[in-house]
């Protein structure tokens, strides 16, 4: 594999994972049931994060 | 630009304090709170403004829960800018850099088990909260102690009847901790932040990235005298361990390590004048 090429697959990579996640946040965020509950559990964290 | 980039380094412990101000900003709460912050801050903090990242996947493990949103946030991150947020936005990260200021005799450690923040991310953050119920790291994070635990038990007295055993264990871990970050350079980010562990394998793939100029390397080892995590640049500049903190590109007496971005063609030539 030239230097080129890897770079390319790098490239290609990035931009995937990339829409990935951003494909992850956007079904969370744009689907409201899910959104109401995964914004509820991360406060519930905070209710629980007085570790002594 | 590759002059300008130098150069903003020397204003890399101001950018630390404001956004060490801005996670813990507290007027945003209402707003931020439910948002993973890009950096490790504890979410108990009583000023904390965002969302402890490590604190939520943990949460999702003990719910057996599949942490859609926060592993989208922690991705977006890392693949735009890999570990730079570990060395320009982290507080945690700017205070054992403080810490190391202290003039006391320094130990050099090589990166050679480094591998044991993987173990952390993968038994404290994932499976043992999956199987016991608990957020075991949080419970034993010196970052929680020193911005949480520490802080809530001054500002809530009533609190303090309840502390345990755990306590104790958290606090003689936070005591080992800064004894060592005042000899070696940021050991929490290398050995044990699963923060960290969760970019590292980002950065050789991330936007944001550095490129060596081979053929002006002189291999005068300057860019590892000055690296945070004692990196050999020149061998890899986009090595997991690197929090892109970009002292080596100031530091380069040949400028041949750039900052550069991830395009589908060529790698850019690095800049030609020295960085002073």
């Amino acid at each position: 594999m030239t230097g080129f090429d890897k770079r390319r697959w790098l490239f290609l990579i990035n931009r995937g994972l990339l829409a990935l996640a951003a494909l992850l946040i956007l079904s969370v965020l744009l689907y409201a049931p899910w959104r109401s509950e995964v914004m509820h559990e991360i406060q519930t964290v905070l209710i629980n994060a007085r570790l002594l | 630009m590759q002059s300008l980039l130098a150069k903003s380094t020397r204003w890399r412990g101001w950018v630390q304090g404001l956004t060490t101000l801005l996670t813990n900003s507290y007027v945003t709460q209402s707003v931020t709170k439910s948002i993973p912050c890009p950096s490790l801050n504890c979410y108990a903090c009583p000023a904390a403004a965002f969302a402890c990242p490590i604190g939520s996947l943990q949460h999702f493990a003990v719910q057996r829960k599949f942490p859609i949103y926060v592993l989208g946030a922690l991705s977006v991150v890392g693949l735009v800018i890999g570990r730079a947020s570990c060395g320009w936005f982290c507080p945690f990260g700017w205070f054992q850099e403080l810490l190391h200021k202290i003039p006391v005799p320094k130990l050099r450690l090589p990166n050679r088990f480094n591998w044991t923040r993987y173990v952390i991310l993968i038994g404290l953050v994932g499976v043992i909260p999956y199987l016991t119920g608990e957020p075991w790291f949080s419970k034993l994070c010196p970052a929680g102690t020193l911005e949480a635990a520490l802080p809530v038990m001054g500002l809530y007295p009533d609190l303090r009847a309840e502390i345990g055993v755990l306590f104790w264990i958290k606090i003689a871990l936070l005591v080992g901790f800064l004894g060592w970050m005042m000899v070696t350079l940021r050991p929490f980010c290398r050995w044990v932040c699963p923060l960290g562990a969760i970019w590292s394998p980002f950065n050789p793939i991330s936007l944001f990235r550095l490129e060596v100029a081979q053929s002006r390397c002189g291999h005068c080892n300057k860019c590892q005298a000055v690296c945070p995590v004692d990196i050999r640049v020149y061998e890899s500049p986009n090595s997991d361990a690197c929090i892109r903190c970009l002292a080596c590109v100031r530091a380069c007496p040949t400028n041949c390590i750039s900052v550069a971005t991830l395009t589908a063609g060529p790698a850019p030539r690095a800049a030609g004048q020295p960085a002073k």
